[in-house]
């Protein structure tokens, strides 16, 4: 039960998700990407799947 | 019927992978072996792990192709949820199922391509680019009585500098196949170990395939020209200033955050490169 439990909770954490967030300009239009080692990276709310992607990979093999 | 039904989807699915694959890339010879190597090698200069990989390395009947098993994997799953619509969310679901993890070295080296004497390069740094060179042989120096197994075969050893490090390489006789991992090559025997001195990179073969009617072929991506010091330049940038990096391709990133909420800030770290 407890592997299902991380499962989950990895998969969720290395995802990609929609917050209502401060942007560079002070303003609430972005979302975060999680990379694999929980760091957070703002991205514009206007990107597309595939930008988030390669925003979560980027910044992942920067920061892990 | 269960089984069946699910055996029916596995198999859609890996035809459709299949295409969406194949759609996008360029046939440029056909694969005659496929060498597989693991690979160990540190990204940055302080970096307390080692990353790993499979390589392979695919010989044809003009030119050979050496690539990321692992990245290549994961981006064809990648591509292929994209293309039906899929979000990030379920491209990263897609990925973790997958055996192979990340290992971030997203390079191909296709040596005698476009033509013979030609090689070349591709790798991403963000976006993806490519270069062609000259192809340029390592002057090897023959090491004796310093013989070694490696996947079954017996293999003598061999020393080169070339590009600012000093490999030490050993090759096999039994495969008349003048060719190796990354840009090595030259020798009278395919190369089954590559170690460099400093132990950043680290190459070894642990299977050979004999390959009947596959095509090799070259990824179709918006490819940006560069040259291979340009491309250098990518990846210490990368390394120095994360945020300067983006901002460069017109990305405004923000400041990020650790695990712990706190403000990520940035040390320079130094990119270790294959060749300086």
């Amino acid at each position: 039960m407890k592997k299902v439990i991380v499962f989950f909770a990895m998969v969720i954490v290395s995802t990609v998700f929609s917050v209502e967030a401060a942007n560079p300009e002070g303003s609430v239009d972005g979302q975060y990407v999680i990379t694999d080692c929980g760091t957070e990276h703002w991205i514009p709310a206007s990107s597309s799947e595939d930008f988030a992607v390669e925003m979560q990979e980027a910044w992942t093999e920067i920061d892990c | 019927m269960f089984i069946q039904t699910v055996t029916m989807k596995i198999v859609y699915f890996a035809l459709f992978l299949l295409l969406v694959f194949y759609g996008n890339a360029q046939n440029i010879d056909n694969v005659k072996f496929r060498i597989h190597y693991a690979a160990k090698f540190k990204t940055w200069e302080d970096s307390k792990s080692i990353r790993q990989d499979e390589k392979i390395l695919e010989i044809g009947t003009n030119s050979s192709k050496f690539y990321s098993l692992w990245e290549t994997k994961i981006r064809e799953t990648k591509d292929s949820v994209i293309a039906r619509g899929g979000t990030s969310s379920d491209v990263m679901n897609a990925v973790e199922k997958l055996p192979y993890p990340h290992s971030y070295q997203y390079y191909a080296v296709y040596k005698n391509y476009p033509q013979k004497g030609t090689l070349t390069y591709t790798d991403k740094v963000f976006k993806e680019f490519i270069y062609e060179e000259a192809m340029e042989r390592p002057m090897w120096k023959i090491i004796p009585q310093q013989d070694a197994q490696i996947a079954g075969y017996a293999c003598q050893k061999a020393e080169t500098t070339y590009r600012g490090r000093t490999w030490n390489v050993w090759y096999t006789t039994d495969i008349p196949i003048s060719d190796g991992p990354w840009k090595l090559y030259g020798l009278p025997g395919l190369i089954l170990k590559a170690v460099d001195a400093k132990d950043d990179f680290w190459f070894e073969c642990i299977e050979i395939e004999n390959i009947e009617k596959e095509p090799m072929c070259i990824p179709k991506y918006n490819y940006l020209k560069c040259t291979a010091e340009k491309l250098k330049q990518m990846h210490i940038k990368m390394g120095k200033d994360p945020y300067g990096f983006f901002r460069q391709w017109g990305i405004e990133s923000g400041q990020g955050y650790g695990a712990d909420g706190k403000p990520l800030v940035y040390k320079e770290r130094k990119a270790v490169l294959l060749e300086y």
